[in-house]
């Protein structure tokens, strides 16, 4: 059994020895192949880190943009009497018959901050 | 009280002494480095393992570059001490599927009469016959037992040429082995002890 032991690391490291010799004479085409296929692959790793930012900026922008909408139509649903009210407020404005009130602007701003029950 | 108070001050040190975060594009360059270095450190061996499962230099090198531009695809972002097992899977599946694509051809090959007792891809019987003797001088020597040795590991059965060359070539440990493999550590002992049996009733004359 020790004998079969002992053979088997013999084996062994003959074999690595011879492998790894033949591993550094590989001539010089095919070094120059394995260079060029390495170099290939970095380049595809880069390639396919980029195309993965792309890919994941693309949704997060747009999922961005959807939140950005929804919070516009959501404040403008919840306010649309103060839109309504500046609308009213604009058309009495610019309402030709309406620039007496304008001329005496000053006036009826007094009688707004007077106590009704002291007027008259 | 006290914990939160041992603890602060070993975090603020850690976090002082912790190196500056890095920027994305720093981030890349330096995977692209640790992917070349990595490729570049197992290339040959690769090779070799594709060369003698496949015996033909054409093809192992197109397994070796599929191998390579695989792992990078898909597994570039993935750890670096996950890369051997992975590289080493995916070369074995390309091996595979080139010694199908083989056997598919060369069923069709026996079809046609004038092909029939054509075939490029066997090695030359001539070239490959075990010399003789020993060689004139240690080179050639050299060169017969490595030739020898890799005739042998080539006519294993493909489980047991694997499992010998990812322990001994590319020297993974046998979890590495297994995961490359995509079978138990069991199995990888079992067919790793087959090829060692195999080997020695087969190249005896060499190792004595």
């Amino acid at each position: 059994m020790s004998t079969d032991n002992n053979d088997n690391e013999i084996l062994e490291r003959r074999a690595r020895e011879l492998l790894e010799e033949s591993t550094d004479r590989l001539d010089a085409g095919v070094r120059s192949r394995l260079t060029r296929a390495r170099f290939a692959a970095v380049e595809e790793a880069r390639r396919a880190r980029h195309s993965i930012a792309w890919r994941t900026l693309i949704p997060a922008g747009a999922l961005a943009a959807a939140a950005v909408l929804a919070v516009v139509l959501w404040t403008g649903q919840s306010s649309p009497p103060a839109v309504q009210g500046s609308l009213d407020d604009l058309e009495i404005v610019a309402d030709g018959e309406n620039f007496e009130l304008l001329e005496n602007l000053d006036f009826y701003e007094w009688v707004s901050t007077q106590d009704p029950t002291d007027i008259g | 009280m006290t914990n939160a108070s041992a603890t602060l001050p070993a975090a603020l040190a850690a976090l002082l002494t912790q190196e500056p975060a890095r920027t994305p594009k720093e981030a890349v360059l330096d995977q692209s480095r640790e992917l070349e270095r990595f490729l570049a450190s197992v290339e040959r061996r690769a090779f070799k393992v594709a060369e003698i499962a496949v015996r033909n230099v054409d093809d192992a090198l197109d397994i070796v570059q599929d191998a390579m531009l695989q792992l990078a695809r898909r597994y570039a972002g993935r750890p670096s001490d996950e890369w051997t097992p992975l590289f080493y899977r995916i070369l074995n599946n390309r091996i595979r599927d080139c010694q199908r694509r083989r056997t598919v051809r060369s069923r069709v090959m026996a079809w046609l009469p004038m092909r029939a007792h054509e075939d490029e891809e066997l090695p030359d019987p001539i070239e490959t016959a075990p010399s003789g003797g020993p060689g004139p001088g240690e080179q050639l020597q050299a060169e017969e037992a490595i030739r020898a040795l890799e005739r042998a590991v080539g006519d294993l059965p493909q489980r047991q040429q694997q499992a010998f060359l990812l322990r001994n070539l590319e020297g993974l440990d046998v979890a590495s082995a297994a995961s490359a493999m995509g079978c138990s550590q069991g199995s990888v002992k079992t067919h790793y002890f087959r090829a060692l049996q195999a080997l020695r009733e087969r190249l005896g004359d060499f190792w004595s």
